[in-house]
């Protein structure tokens, strides 16, 4: 499967965990974070410069300046380029952990495929998660029953650990954000909860699912 | 769905609808493997949520 990343944001907006601090600064930090996790996955890295809002306000990523193309002509372009069997991001009406930037970041690309040239399949990932802290504790669960799921348990043949595996071998890549309190939560997560949903866009979009308070 | 199984779903007395409402329920880890994949979201690390798919990057057994 050949896989790609495309990040709007280089993350600028999040804290800094390691003990030493982040220097120069979080967005430089953060983005040769996104260079080692894609490397780890051997995924081509496409990472974008728009703003990464605080996690309150929905971002302003629509507002063009001067000759630059707008963001979804933006998105559009580099998924053409890369020319993806399957599209893969947020249902722009929860965000999987109802962060704003996630929401509009699933917006966008539901606008931007309108724009290309063939039709990639689109799924949206249906995985809510929350957050509870002291202790650190991450529940996954399905966004609305009947979806694609795919068991994280599953052996895979490529390193033959489970799959969820893959989750902290990515966390530890974003040393940042993650210390050993949220990679011990992911390991708390009941091995029944350890699973993935997708939903093809044009089925999910069709019913109703839970958004965001 | 195994066809045996739609069919004893079908003998068993199911109506029609209820029938399509089983069928579109995948077995689970039945996602289809695509060729080609692309994630987009806001921030780095975002992908964690979906990392164990990206396990299957075919580029990884190479």
């Amino acid at each position: 499967m050949r896989c790609a990343f495309l990040i709007l944001t280089r993350g600028e907006g999040g804290d800094c965990l390691l003990l030493n601090g982040c220097h120069p600064d979080i967005a430089s930090v953060r983005s040769a974070e996104a260079g080692s996790a894609s490397q780890y996955f051997k995924a081509g890295l496409i990472l974008l410069s728009y703003p990464n809002t605080a996690g309150v306000d929905k971002p302003v990523w629509r507002t063009t300046s001067g000759d630059a193309p707008d963001v979804v002509t933006t998105v559009a372009h580099y998924i053409e380029a890369f020319h993806p069997s399957l599209v893969l991001t947020f249902d722009p009406r929860h965000g999987t952990t109802c962060h704003p930037d996630h929401m509009e970041t699933g917006a966008i690309v539901l606008d931007a495929v309108k724009l290309l040239s063939y039709e990639p399949d689109v799924d949206l990932l249906e995985t809510r998660v929350t957050f509870a802290f002291d202790p650190t504790v991450f529940s996954f669960a399905p966004a609305v029953a009947g979806l694609q799921r795919f068991d994280a348990n599953e052996i895979l043949t490529s390193t033959q650990t489970p799959a969820w595996s893959e989750i902290t071998q990515d966390m530890e890549r974003h040393p940042s954000q993650f210390d050993d309190s949220w990679l011990a939560a992911i390991q708390n997560v009941p091995f029944a909860d350890r699973a993935v949903y997708l939903a093809p866009a044009r089925d999910i979009l069709r019913q109703q699912v839970p958004g965001c308070q | 769905m195994p066809l045996l199984l739609t069919m004893s779903l079908l003998f068993a007395g199911f109506t029609a609808s209820e029938t399509a409402r089983l069928r579109a329920v995948p077995h689970p880890s039945d996602v289809a493997t695509p060729v080609s994949v692309i994630w987009i979201a806001a921030h780095p690390d975002d992908e964690a949520i979906v990392a164990p798919l990206l396990g299957k990057c075919a580029a990884r057994r190479g």
